[in-house]
């Protein structure tokens, strides 16, 4: 077998330099981590503000053009800068692993993929110092209201450019690991469901990322270059804009997801202590997923007067997607159903992501009624429905997969009390937080405002303090992955006892190249996953 | 992976890397996602938004050239062919081929202890002032397994095969 190892590390260096030339994968995981780890809390201060200042009716803390550029940078840095590192981190780590690899394919381009990044989000977060401020426009950046951001407007482009770029490289490089570096034996249907799940992901990627180069650079064409393709005056159109941005923003929400589901179909088995149910449905509902995510975007644009007929197509595919979502969520319980079920804080987070996602799909199916979106079109309600599949579906997914594996990355235990309180509290609060929205949007509060009829006080407040115990309480998350990295107690190398996958006969924590030979096939041809 | 031809006059050691991806699975991967990026890309441009599919070609050059890169590196390969007089090394990809001739009683087996701990023994073949690495894309215990066969074959103290 090509070992990866053989051909890069000629050296291991330590200290600040390791961190800035390193090219293995375990290495380049634990900085995306912990990028978007930071990157979380620069999102969630943004959004306290928000909550702060939706408190109370009426202005208080921020003038409402300062209000759009907080919900602009909230959507951007938790979008770009937590959620997809937080995925591509937890794929570094763990597919070199689970697929018998030593390393990523490749590994330099793999070093630029994350290197990049802080860049992307220094230059966009450096907006807010500029004449005129931060973009406003939203994340969708809209044209022509994107157009009116002032000198930030070249730099946010920028900055959108280097995220792709990004993001781009680390899905090939996922593909290209994928595909050419499993272990022999390692048929595609014997991966693991997190590494499926990854590579439709990446094809998702891949697919959508020119799109959205292409759109912001037209935009950015149509400020400074004279060009008129969303601009009315000059024949273009500001809807096609629209068009163009939903063709990469709805595959984005499945970009967001499908690494989650990997995750909740790797927790749920190993406290379940049985296969996985269903796995080959899985798989295939996961590819269904990725194909109807191409053929729903115009579902974010019902009120933009398309024809009936164009309405009903979007409508019917986008509940098509409840289907193989729902095979999945019935997939997770039948594995649960009749297991020998134990409560740890990953299997917490995996049921409340079940539970939770669940509430957002429903959401989902109810925004795709084209007569009922009329209504609910650009209210709370929709907040509602995207931070519940987004928050309590991919970030409580990530922190799962944090808990499940930090014993092995380590080689501690972490502290289970305090994990659970982490859980517990966060569970909490996230409802409190996402749920009043909903009554909220279905009274009719629009969101990205910064005001408010009174009558919507009570429940903004209910909201508010939510947000900000939600806010606190990941303060234990840190704790407790500090504490965890610091010491405690030692994790062996299968760190659960029903854990499945090549990962966990590794040692913990595994040495800095995972295979440098391949794994005994008895092991792949053992592993489990295909009992259904 | 190794493999040993069982032909006692002459042995030949075939040696290559790993390659979980076959070439028609590597055409229909490409394909497929091509026409996924390129389609939509294509469509965008009659509709006037032709920066779209500029972005699309890049990318998928790009994507292409990165599976190219790794479809070469599995198509390295080493044959190792020792005869009555002669140790014969051929390496490469196919297109860059290295052939390297040693006599066999005066080839020396050598392994290269590795610079850091978690790195790999290396192996070469070493006769009058030139040495060749064998063994390069094995893993290490594939190439503790031909480090085995070839000083059985080898050197002076070559002893299997041959009088």
């Amino acid at each position: 077998m090509y070992n990866t190892a053989d051909a890069h590390h000629p050296e291991h260096p330590s200290g600040i330099w390791r961190w800035i030339t390193t090219t293995n994968h375990k290495d380049i995981g634990t900085l995306y981590l912990c990028f978007s780890l930071l990157m979380f809390f620069v999102g969630g201060a943004f959004a306290m503000l928000i909550r702060a200042e939706l408190f109370k009716p009426g202005m208080q803390l921020m003038d409402p053009l300062f209000f759009n550029e907080m919900a602009t940078l909230h959507g951007l840095v938790m979008i770009f800068g937590a959620i997809m590192p937080a995925f591509v981190g937890l794929a570094n780590w763990m597919i070199p692993m689970m697929v018998g690899a030593p390393d990523m394919a490749l590994p330099r381009m793999n070093n630029w993929s994350f290197w990049i990044l802080p860049f992307a989000f220094i230059l966009l977060l450096s907006t807010l110092f500029m004449p005129g401020g931060a973009p406003a426009g939203g994340w969708t950046m809209y044209a022509p209201l994107m157009l009116q951001t002032g000198t930030a407007f070249p730099f946010t482009i920028f900055a959108i450019h280097l995220m792709g770029i990004s993001s781009v490289m680390g899905a090939i490089n996922i593909i290209a690991t994928i595909l050419n570096l499993r272990a022999p034996g390692m048929t595609l249907m014997k991966m693991p469901l997190f590494v499926w799940c990854w590579l439709i992901t990446a094809y998702l990627l891949i697919a959508v990322m020119p799109v959205l180069a292409g759109a912001v650079t037209m935009e950015l064409m149509d400020k400074y270059f004279g060009t008129s393709f969303f601009n009315a005056a000059g024949g273009g159109d500001p809807l096609l804009f629209q068009h163009v941005f939903w063709f990469f923003g709805h595959p984005e929400v499945y970009i967001m997801v499908l690494p989650a589901f990997g995750i909740i179909s790797e927790i749920i088995p190993t406290f379940s202590r049985k296969p996985l149910f269903g796995y080959t449905s899985m798989v295939y509902a996961v590819a269904s997923i990725a194909f109807l995510s191409f053929i729903v975007w115009a579902h974010h644009m019902f009120t933009v007067g398309m024809p009936l007929s164009a309405d009903l197509f979007f409508m019917f595919t986008t509940m098509l997607i409840a289907v193989p979502t729902g095979v999945k969520v019935f997939n997770w319980v039948a594995t649960m159903w009749r297991g020998a079920l134990s409560f740890e804080t990953p299997m917490l987070f995996a049921i409340a992501f079940v539970f939770l996602f669940t509430i957002g799909g429903f959401s989902g199916v109810m925004l795709a009624l084209v007569p009922a979106d009329w209504q609910y079109h650009d209210t709370y309600f929709v907040v509602a429905h995207f931070h519940y599949v987004l928050v309590t579906g991919s970030a409580f997914a990530i922190m799962g997969a944090v808990y499940y594996w930090l014993p092995k990355w380590t080689g501690h235990m972490y502290n289970e009390t305090l994990a659970k309180w982490h859980f517990w509290l966060s569970v909490i609060s996230v409802n409190v937080l996402y749920f009043p929205m909903h009554f909220l949007g279905l009274a009719g509060m629009n969101r990205r405002l910064p005001d408010y009829p009174v009558q919507f006080t009570d429940l903004n407040q209910i909201v508010s303090v939510g947000g900000f115990v939600f806010g606190v309480s990941q303060l234990l998350f840190v704790a407790c992955i500090i504490l965890c990295v610091r010491g405690g107690k030692k994790a062996e190398a299968k760190v659960w006892e029903g854990a499945l996958g090549l990962e966990w006969t590794l040692p913990s924590p595994p040495p800095y190249h995972s295979f440098t030979e391949p794994p005994a096939a008895n092991l792949i041809w053992a592993h489990p996953y295909q009992n259904d | 992976m190794l493999a040993v031809n069982p032909d006692t006059a002459m042995h030949r050691i075939v040696i290559v890397p790993n390659r979980s991806l076959s070439v028609t699975g590597w055409w229909l991967f490409y394909a497929s996602i091509v026409a996924a990026t390129l389609t939509p890309g294509i469509w965008l441009t009659l509709n006037g938004f032709w920066p779209v599919l500029a972005y699309a070609i890049l990318e998928m050059l790009l994507l292409g050239l990165c599976l190219y890169l790794c479809w070469r590196q599995g198509r390295y390969g080493e044959v190792i062919t020792v005869s009555s007089s002669q140790v014969l090394v051929d390496k490469g990809n196919g297109h860059h081929m290295e052939h390297r001739e040693f006599s066999r009683y005066w080839a020396q087996l050598v392994a290269h202890e590795p610079c850091a701990r978690l790195h790999p023994r290396r192996l070469y073949i070493r006769s009058h002032g030139e040495e060749c690495e064998v063994g390069r894309c094995l893993t290490g215990a594939e190439r503790a397994t031909l480090e085995q066969r070839l000083a059985q074959l080898i050197g002076p103290l070559g002893k299997t095969g041959f009088n």
